[in-house]
């Protein structure tokens, strides 16, 4: 009887456990639906509104589809150098690589037919700088600017508060003048002051404003193929100068070095266990293979990433096209939001993935509200603006961004709501602080400073790569340093 | 459930397909060659403050 009763309270609390978990499992289904219903409203209702809603429409969608590929992928720079310094696992490093190429390859017909909307940097050695800067940061905080959009999708509120200390920091520096123009070199002012700026923007007084106009714009922004002396628009210029020349050799030299540096050993102990010997050149190509083939999901996110990428930059050339302008600025004038357009009437809208300078943006678009000038700097006054966060182009992407993370990581039961600890926390604002620096150093972050640039041929792009790495190496070290200084301390209060 | 995911990918497809729809063809009318060698975008509107063109180089470093 006992045994009976017994095995019935079993039955019920299995039973429990099943309908707790299909309730669950509804509830996860019934947000997911949600957000994506969400946009679509959005989407929907704002075309049927005004139609020129609808190339918003185009940054929210793609938003969504680079949100759903990064939590797929799990791709993070900041993972992929730690994993690498940290313990000497090369695998995400070698995917965002992979990643990084195939966008290349698409791009190259892109930019071939003369659709691209990139454009290059300037280079000089403040890509280097800029890139230590935020290689440190995204080590400290743990993620960098576009894992850290991703993760907040995943409900991970440490990443969230990397989002606003990167956002804050990027809004504050870019404004900063007064005791910071004890340390601009007299050369950057002059030349700023030679640029003929709008008396508006008061180019003397801010540092960036002066590094940028007095520094970074007196130096060439080249791509691969105008170092050969080519078109970036032409089959040569594209193919050659860009994808083979600025991708293909350096993306493939820079495996080879992880191979033997990180992959080889390990490859060869695993084939010597199953009774393979590796010899010669077939061998150690076979090695290479399986490192490029390590981390699947990474390449696959990032070949759609790069098809999606390449997609954008057609769609929001053919909608500037039909609506005749070439900047998102002439559009919210159009529709009736021309409060925070910059002196020239523009917005930033990079027409491809992008992430820092609309974090940026609201912060700046919000301090304004509150009454603080933020529009006397070249950063938001003469280029970017600082439109309303609610029809910001860019704002769109970042949102659905998260979105579109949040729907993939509640389908695959991977979204929790994660509270950060006050050490975390710290981190994560510290580390965000670091990679807002870096941003605005570099002009662009992970993604619009590396990654896209990289991939159509930008030269600045790899220099921003190798300061990152030599940045996130710094803040490896840093971090082992910590760990081992705490876990003394904890030991000797154990008495250990 | 996650057979349900192909809602999600339907549904995006389908916004995507919308918008490629709306805005390639205008791309098309006028010629990819054209655009990408200095043609004149359809309807371009003479909005743009002509003073400001000097800026332009410059707008094309910063971002």
């Amino acid at each position: 009887m006992q045994q009976q009763v017994a095995s019935a309270a079993t039955a019920d609390a299995a039973m429990a456990k099943i309908t707790r978990d299909v309730d669950a499992k509804i509830k996860t289904r019934l947000w997911a639906m949600g957000l994506l219903g969400f946009f679509a409203f959005v989407s929907v209702g704002t075309f049927v509104y005004n139609e020129y809603y609808i190339y918003l429409s185009v940054y929210l969608w793609f938003g969504m589809i680079y949100g759903m590929c990064l939590q797929y992928g799990r791709f993070c720079f900041s993972s992929a150098f730690r994993d690498l310094f940290a313990i000497k696992v090369p695998r995400m490093l070698v995917g965002i690589v992979i990643a990084t190429l195939l966008f290349g390859v698409i791009s190259a017909p892109i930019t071939a037919s003369g659709l691209s909307t990139f454009h290059a940097a300037p280079v000089s050695s403040h890509a280097i700088i800029a890139g230590v800067f935020f290689g440190i940061g995204m080590v400290i905080a743990g993620g960098c600017a576009s894992s850290s959009l991703y993760k907040t999708g995943e409900g991970n509120m440490n990443a969230l508060l990397v989002i606003l200390s990167l956002s804050l920091t990027q809004a504050l520096f870019a404004d900063v003048g007064g005791w910071a123009n004890y340390f601009v070199p007299e050369a950057w002012t002059q030349s700023a002051l030679e640029k003929g700026l709008p008396a508006s923007i008061n180019v003397t007084d801010g540092w960036v404003d002066q590094y940028l106009a007095g520094y970074v714009w007196n130096n060439p922004a080249l791509t691969y193929a105008e170092v050969l002396g080519m078109p970036n628009a032409s089959i040569g210029g594209a193919f050659v100068g860009n994808l083979l020349v600025g991708i293909l050799i350096p993306a493939g030299l820079l495996l080879a070095v992880v191979y033997v540096l990180y992959w080889r050993k390990g490859y060869r102990n695993k084939q010597k266990k199953a009774g393979n010997v590796v010899t010669g050149l077939s061998g150690e190509l076979a090695g290479y293979w399986a490192m490029i083939t390590a981390n699947k999901r990474t390449a696959i996110a990032g070949l759609i990433l790069g098809i999606a990428c390449a997609l954008q930059m057609l769609v929001i050339q053919g909608l500037r096209v039909k609506f005749g302008f070439k900047n998102a600025g002439v559009l919210l004038d159009r529709i009736g939001w021309d409060f925070g357009l910059s002196v020239q009437g523009t917005v930033f809208d990079p027409g491809y993935w992008y992430v820092t300078t609309q974090e940026a943006q609201w912060v700046g678009w919000t301090l304004q509200k509150m009454g603080i000038e933020n529009m006397d700097n070249i950063y938001f006054g003469f280029v970017n603006g600082i439109p309303n966060p609610a029809i910001n182009p860019a704002d769109w992407m970042s949102f659905a961004l998260i979105g579109g993370a949040a729907i993939i990581a509640l389908y695959h039961n991977e979204f929790k709501f994660k509270k950060p600890t006050w050490e975390t926390a710290m981190w994560s604002v510290i580390g965000g602080f670091f990679m807002g620096i870096g941003a605005r150093l570099g002009l662009g972050c992970n993604v619009g400073a590396f990654f896209v640039r990289v991939a159509n041929g930008d030269c600045s792009g790899w220099l921003f790569g190798l300061g990152m790495a030599g940045g996130a190496y710094l803040g490896v070290k840093f971090f082992n340093w910590w760990t081992e200084k705490k876990l003394a301390k904890e030991m000797e209060s154990c008495g250990l | 459930m996650k057979s349900d995911l192909w809602v999600v990918f339907a549904v995006t497809a389908g916004f995507l397909g919308f918008i490629m729809g709306y805005s390639v063809p205008p791309v098309q009318e006028v010629g990819l060659y054209a655009m990408g060698h200095g043609g004149v975008a359809v309807e371009e509107t003479a909005e743009t403050d002509e003073e400001l063109d000097q800026y332009k180089e410059l707008e094309k470093l910063m971002e």
